[in-house]
């Protein structure tokens, strides 16, 4: 399913570890996160399913899960797993900037983006998360948990402005190449874009050219 | 990075997505406006003397301590307090900050039903909408709280997410905040969740161990020897504990629930079967698989029924300055009919799980000495469950 979701054109997609306790979700992803822990789902063969998908996408993958799942595994061991099977980011919602130091040092030690989220109430705080933002900035449009809403109030254009007022995240965006990697043999296999001037190995993102 | 607040020892922090972090902030900042105001001090006083019925009684329990041949045993009388239990103290205070910030509405979670009954009455008292957030199990359990609360007129949510109990209930409470909080305060019943609740939760019990030390000094002239209480999320605990904890003398003792036992996968006993986690907000010790997945515990008792416990009892086990001992149900419901038998006093069977452990170590003590056992809250809720547990098939 994963690589027909990057032939479609997905720019980066979003793999959840299942949690017990989802509490930023919605009914519908709660029961996903209930039926795969009943199907015996772990954060282990999630690993070892994303080193097999990883040699057939080159599309920026992340783990979206929450902080228990991460501390209970090991910061250290979590985060280099996650280098190891070409893992992009992690995206913890209950992790929020002044409790970050709790994986930032393990992220960054192995590559891994943690990246951060702004909400309809950060206000003031948009621009600390953002001048801090790694990989790409989340922002979540809604109050409340995941899922369908007849409308969406909150002034996105707004709040997007605000970030791109105060940060260049759109230019730190990165991609992967699993291609490359295969080649080289190396598990991480980032390179420049080859699609603008962008000289560090954490060059643009595809998507956004 | 802001200066780490909140923690205790390794525990604490305010782990929760970044919709709810100004809310958390604003209460935090409005809480230390208030908390030593002096309008607010007399108001929360007032409320606590002439509504709630402060202070609780300090009861001498004559009979068993001969019964026990040992320690003399104090019972602080938590049960006798306005709605039944000390969560009325927490409340008082909570609801009358959400008032001063000017929130009109209040959400809280519950498990047995005393915290969603005691918010219920402080809404009702104080003119706000509530909004309760309960287990469907433990609304199949508490049905009487149910309608207690409806009556109050209060809202009350069954959550059929999970497993259907406490832990589920404060996931559901946290998700409802977030979706509104101009108007609303999320009113936590323990001393957990993220920073600052397990601090204001704390410092608006402490008032029960404060009593405890007043009212022994004038009957004994002296500190109790140990103070026992019953600990799921740990607010009583705290409550008791608070004012002790530099008197290194007092052994401070919290019984948590041990189910069927604590090899018996069905119990809900943190300190004796959990492991370091994140979860509601903070660092603590839970009940977890290896990958991190929240067990599901069991208790007969539904306040109890916690997969975790709060940050600041995870540091007091720690450093060795509080204690923690497994109680199961079956020693839990024989002190609930002993201490009917043997006071005339029906206790939750919450605390009756600290009157189990009081009974098990009294006749080892000298007979100078003293135990202070918390009656965190009064039996009436139980007594239908009690008669199933013992075969009894009554309705309530």
């Amino acid at each position: 399913m994963i690589p027909k979701i990057a032939d479609a054109g997905a720019d980066l997609i979003e793999i959840g570890i299942p949690f017990s306790d989802p509490i930023a979700e919605g009914v519908v992803i709660q029961a996903a996160d209930e039926r795969a822990l009943r199907a015996g789902t772990t954060t282990d063969k999630l690993f070892d399913m994303v080193k097999r998908v990883r040699r057939k996408v080159d599309v920026p993958l992340v783990f979206m899960t929450y902080i228990n799942p991460v501390y209970t595994y090991g910061t250290e061991k979590f985060a280099k797993k996650c280098a190891e099977c070409g893992i992009d980011g992690v995206i913890i919602p209950d992790v929020p900037f002044e409790e970050q130091e709790e994986v930032s040092g393990a992220c960054e030690a192995e590559g891994i983006e943690l990246i951060s989220m702004i909400a309809p109430t950060s206000r003031d705080r948009v621009n600390m998360i953002a001048r801090h933002a790694k990989g790409f900035l989340y922002c979540v449009s809604s109050l409340g948990v995941t899922g369908v809403r007849s409308r969406i109030t909150t002034n996105i254009k707004e709040m997007v402005d605000q970030v791109k007022a105060v940060s260049d995240i759109r230019n730190r965006f990165w991609h992967r190449n699993a291609r490359a990697g295969a080649r080289d043999g190396s598990s991480g296999g980032r390179r420049n874009c080859g699609q603008c001037d962008c000289k560090t190995d954490r060059s643009l993102w595809k998507g956004l050219h | 990075m802001e200066h780490k607040k909140g923690r205790y020892g390794q525990y604490g922090g305010q782990y929760i997505p970044e919709t709810l972090i100004p809310a958390v902030q604003e209460v935090e900042r409005e809480y230390e406006r208030y908390k030593n105001d002096p309008a607010f001090r007399a108001e929360l006083k007032a409320l606590l003397e002439k509504y709630a019925g402060r202070p609780s009684r300090l009861y001498y329990a004559e009979k068993m301590t001969r019964d026990l041949g040992g320690a003399k045993i104090y019972l602080k009388r938590e049960d006798l307090n306005h709605t039944g239990s000390h969560k009325i103290n927490n409340v008082l205070g909570q609801v009358l900050l959400a008032k001063r910030m000017g929130k009109t509405r209040v959400i809280a979670e519950t498990g047995a039903g005393q915290h969603g009954v005691a918010t219920a009455t402080a809404a009702a008292l104080m003119g706000l909408e509530c909004e309760i957030f309960m287990g469907k199990e433990d609304t199949d359990r508490q049905v009487l709280n149910c309608y207690r609360m409806e009556l109050l007129g209060a809202k009350v949510h069954p959550v059929t997410s999970g497993t259907m109990t406490l832990k589920d209930a404060v996931n559901e409470t946290m998700r409802e905040w977030a979706s509104r909080m101009d108007d609303t305060l999320y009113v936590l019943g323990s001393v957990m969740g993220p920073h600052p609740f397990p601090m204001i939760v704390r410092d608006f019990q402490k008032v029960i161990g404060e009593e405890i030390k007043e009212q022994l000094m004038e009957a004994e002239g002296k500190l109790p020897d140990a103070v026992i209480a019953c600990v799921g999320g740990g607010s009583n605990a705290m409550g008791s504990f608070y004012e002790f904890i530099p008197d290194t003398g007092v052994r401070l003792i919290g019984c948590e629930a041990a189910g069927l036992g604590v090899d018996n996968p069905k119990n809900a006993a943190t300190i004796a079967n959990g492991s370091v986690g994140i979860f509601h907000g903070m660092k603590s010790l839970f009940c977890q698989d290896e990958y991190g997945q929240i067990a599901p515990v069991y208790s007969i008792s539904a306040g109890l029924d916690y997969p975790g416990i709060g940050p600041e009892h995870a540091n007091l086990n720690d450093i060795g300055r509080a204690q923690y001992v497994p109680v199961t149900d079956e020693e839990a419901v024989e002190a609930f009919e002993y201490l009917s038998r043997t006071e005339g006093i029906i206790p939750a069977i919450e605390s009756a799980h600290a009157v189990a452990y009081a009974k098990k170590i009294a006749p080892d003590f000298g007979r100078d000495q003293i135990i202070v056992v918390t009656i965190s809250g009064r039996g009436d809720k139980d007594v239908a469950a009690i008669a199933r547990y013992r075969g009894v098939e009554i309705f309530d």
